[in-house]
C-alpha cells in the first residue's frame, strides 16, 4: 500500500506542474457549455418548455455536466495503448507492483489538482446559477452525488482499461477511444439530457452503462430521483463496474500472453 | 503568381503522398471512417432529439438546421482535414522538442509547412454525409434550391474556410509562448465549432462579436442562408474583406512569433 502513497504524491506533484495546460483543457470545456447557453437560450426564445425542462433547469443540467465530467472524464486510453504499442510497458510489467493500480491512483490524484484548480470556477459558476435562476445544490444531494461520480469512476476507468489493453492486438486504438467519446457525448447524456428522448429509445438507452458518466450523477445533485431510484441506480452501477473490470482482467491475461515487446 | 503556382504544385504533391500513406494501413483508415460515420450519427441524433421536444429553433425549422448542420459537417471537414489533424494539432509538440527548427531551415513558407503539409483523408466520407443530409434537408423541407446562389454561395463559404483557418492558426501560434500548449487546437476547434449553429442565435453585443470579431456568421450559416435563398448583399464584399484581413493577421502573427522562437533541441 505504501508503494501506491509514494505512486500518488509524486503524480500529485507532477501534475501541478501541468496547471496552466489543465486551465486551458477548462476553457476548452467551457466553450462547449458556452454555445450550449447561447443554442438553448434561442429554443426557449420561443418555447416555454422542452421535455419538462424549463430554462432554468436545462441550463442548471449543462452546468453541472462538466462538474461531474471533472470526476468521471477518464483518459487512460489516450496514453497507455502508446506504451504497449512501444514496449515502454515491458519495464513496468517487471517491477513489483500491479500496474493496473498503480494507473487509477495515479489518476486519482491528477483528478485532485484538476478540482483544486477548477473548484472556484465551478463555485462561480454555481453562484452565478443560484443568484440568476435560484437554483441551488443541496448538500444532501452534493454528498450523495459526489458518491455517485466516486463509484463512475471506477466504471469509466475499467472500461478505458479494456479499450487500451485492445493494442495488444491493434496497431492503433485512437479509432476505439475516440468512438468512446462518441458514445459517450450520445448515450451518457453529455450532449442533451437523455430523458428529452422518446420513450422507446430511452428504456434502450437506460439499459446501458454509458447514462452513469454524466446523465446519472447529473440527476442525482439535481435531486431529480427518489431514494430507491438511487439505490437501484448504484446496483446497477455496481454491477457495471464488476463486469468492466471482469473484462480488463481477462483482456490483460491474453493480451499479454500475445505482447512481444520490441522495445529496449 | 508564379510563387501560387509553385506552392499549388508542392500541394497536389503532398495530396498524392497523403492518400498512399493513409490507405497503407487500411484497418487504421476503416475504423477512422467509422469515428466519422459516429460524429454524422451523433449529430443527426442530436437534432432530432432537440426538434423531438420544439418546432423552430431562432426562426429555423428542422429541414434547414438539416442544410445548415450538413454543411457544417463539411466545412469542418474541410477545415480539420486540411490544416488540423495532422498539422497545427502537432504544432505544440513541434515546437517544444525542437522539430520546428527543421521546418524553418526549408526554402518554403513556414506557415504552409506546419499547417497545411499532409492532409487527412478519412475525412471524406462525413462530407459525403454532410452532402447527403444538405439533400434530404432540401427534400424533406420542400425547400427550393436555386443554382444561381451557388456562386455566392461559393464565394462566402470560401471566404469562411480562410477566416477559420486563419483563426485556428492565430490560437495554435500561442503555443510559441505557452510550456504545455498541447490543448490549443483544441481551443482552436472549439471555437470554430461554435459555427455549426444559425447566426440568429446570438442577441445584442454577440451579433457584433461574431460578425466582425470572431466572424462565425461566415463560416456555415450565411453561406446556408445563401443556399436557402436569403443572401444579403453585403456578405459578399465583407466576406472577401474578413479573409484577407484575418489570413494577412494570421501571417503577421506566426512571423511575430517566429521571432520568439529558441530552439528547444539540443
Amino acid at each position: 500500500m505504501k508503494k501506491y502513497w509514494v505512486f500518488f504524491k509524486s503524480e500529485l506533484q507532477r501534475s501541478f506542474e501541468y496547471r496552466g495546460m489543465l486551465a486551458t483543457w477548462f476553457l476548452v470545456e467551457l466553450m462547449g457549455l458556452v454555445t450550449v447557453i447561447f443554442v438553448w437560450l434561442a429554443v426557449y426564445r420561443d418555447n416555454l418548455n422542452v421535455g419538462g425542462y424549463d430554462f432554468k433547469q436545462m441550463i442548471f443540467y449543462y452546468v453541472l455536466v462538466p462538474i461531474v465530467g471533472v470526476f468521471t472524464n477518464v483518459y487512460i486510453s489516450e496514453s497507455l495503448p502508446k506504451k504497449i504499442k512501444d514496449g515502454v510497458i515491458s519495464a513496468e510489467l517487471i517491477k513489483p507492483y500491479n500496474l493496473k493500480v498503480k494507473i487509477l491512483v495515479g489518476n486519482i490524484a491528477w483528478r485532485m489538482v484538476k478540482l483544486f484548480i477548477y473548484m472556484p470556477i465551478f463555485v462561480a459558476m454555481l453562484a452565478v446559477v443560484g443568484y440568476f435562476f435560484g437554483i441551488s445544490l443541496s448538500f444532501g444531494n452534493a454528498m450523495i452525488g459526489f458518491l455517485v461520480c466516486f463509484l463512475v469512476y471506477f466504471l469509466h476507468a475499467f472500461m478505458d482499461l479494456s479499450i487500451s489493453y485492445m493494442a495488444f492486438w491493434m496497431d492503433d486504438v485512437w479509432a476505439l477511444s475516440h468512438l468512446k467519446f462518441i458514445v459517450l457525448f450520445m448515450f451518457g447524456g453529455m450532449s442533451f439530457p437523455l430523458d428529452l428522448l422518446p420513450e422507446n429509445l430511452w428504456k434502450i438507452f437506460n439499459f446501458l452503462p454509458f447514462k452513469f458518466i454524466y446523465f446519472v450523477p447529473v440527476s442525482v445533485l439535481r435531486g431529480r430521483l427518489s431514494s430507491f431510484e438511487i439505490g437501484f441506480q448504484v446496483v446497477q452501477l455496481l454491477a457495471w463496474i464488476g463486469f468492466f473490470h471482469f473484462l480488463s482482467e481477462i483482456l490483460f491475461k491474453l493480451g499479454l500472453k500475445k505482447y512481444e515487446a520490441y522495445g529496449n | 503568381m508564379k510563387k501560387i503556382k509553385r506552392y499549388l504544385k508542392i500541394y497536389w504533391k503532398l495530396i498524392k503522398f497523403s492518400a498512399t500513406l493513409e490507405t497503407t494501413y487500411r484497418m487504421s483508415f476503416l475504423l477512422e471512417i467509422i469515428v466519422e460515420v459516429g460524429y454524422f450519427v451523433v449529430t443527426v441524433m442530436g437534432m432530432k432529439v432537440l426538434f423531438w421536444n420544439i418546432k423552430t429553433m431562432a426562426g429555423w425549422n428542422l429541414y434547414e438546421i438539416m442544410v445548415l448542420y450538413g454543411l457544417n459537417m463539411i466545412f469542418a471537414e474541410i477545415v480539420l482535414g486540411v490544416a488540423f489533424i495532422f498539422n497545427l494539432r502537432g504544432l505544440p509538440e513541434k515546437i517544444a522538442n525542437g522539430e520546428l527548427d527543421l521546418i524553418l531551415i526549408k526554402p518554403l513558407n513556414s506557415q504552409f509547412m506546419v499547417s497545411l503539409w499532409r492532409p487527412y483523408f478519412a475525412l471524406i466520407p462525413s462530407m459525403l454525409a454532410g452532402v447527403i443530409m444538405m439533400v434530404f434537408g432540401f427534400k424533406l423541407g420542400n425547400l427550393v434550391f436555386n443554382w444561381l446562389s451557388l456562386f455566392p454561395f461559393m464565394i462566402i463559404f470560401g471566404c469562411g474556410l480562410v477566416v477559420a483557418y486563419s483563426v485556428g492558426m492565430m490560437v495554435v501560434t500561442l503555443s510559441m509562448w505557452l510550456v504545455q500548449a498541447t490543448p490549443l487546437p483544441m481551443l482552436a476547434q472549439k471555437f470554430l465549432f461554435m459555427a455549426k449553429e444559425p447566426f440568429s442565435i446570438y442577441g445584442g453585443a454577440w451579433r457584433f462579436v461574431f460578425l466582425v470579431i470572431l466572424p462565425l456568421a461566415f463560416m456555415v450559416s450565411f453561406p446556408t442562408q445563401v443556399l436557402l435563398g436569403e443572401l444579403v448583399w453585403w456578405w459578399i464584399p465583407m466576406g472577401l474583406v474578413m479573409a484577407v484581413v484575418f489570413l494577412k493577421m494570421s501571417n503577421v502573427f506566426w512571423n511575430f512569433a517566429l521571432k520568439s522562437y529558441s530552439s528547444a533541441s539540443s
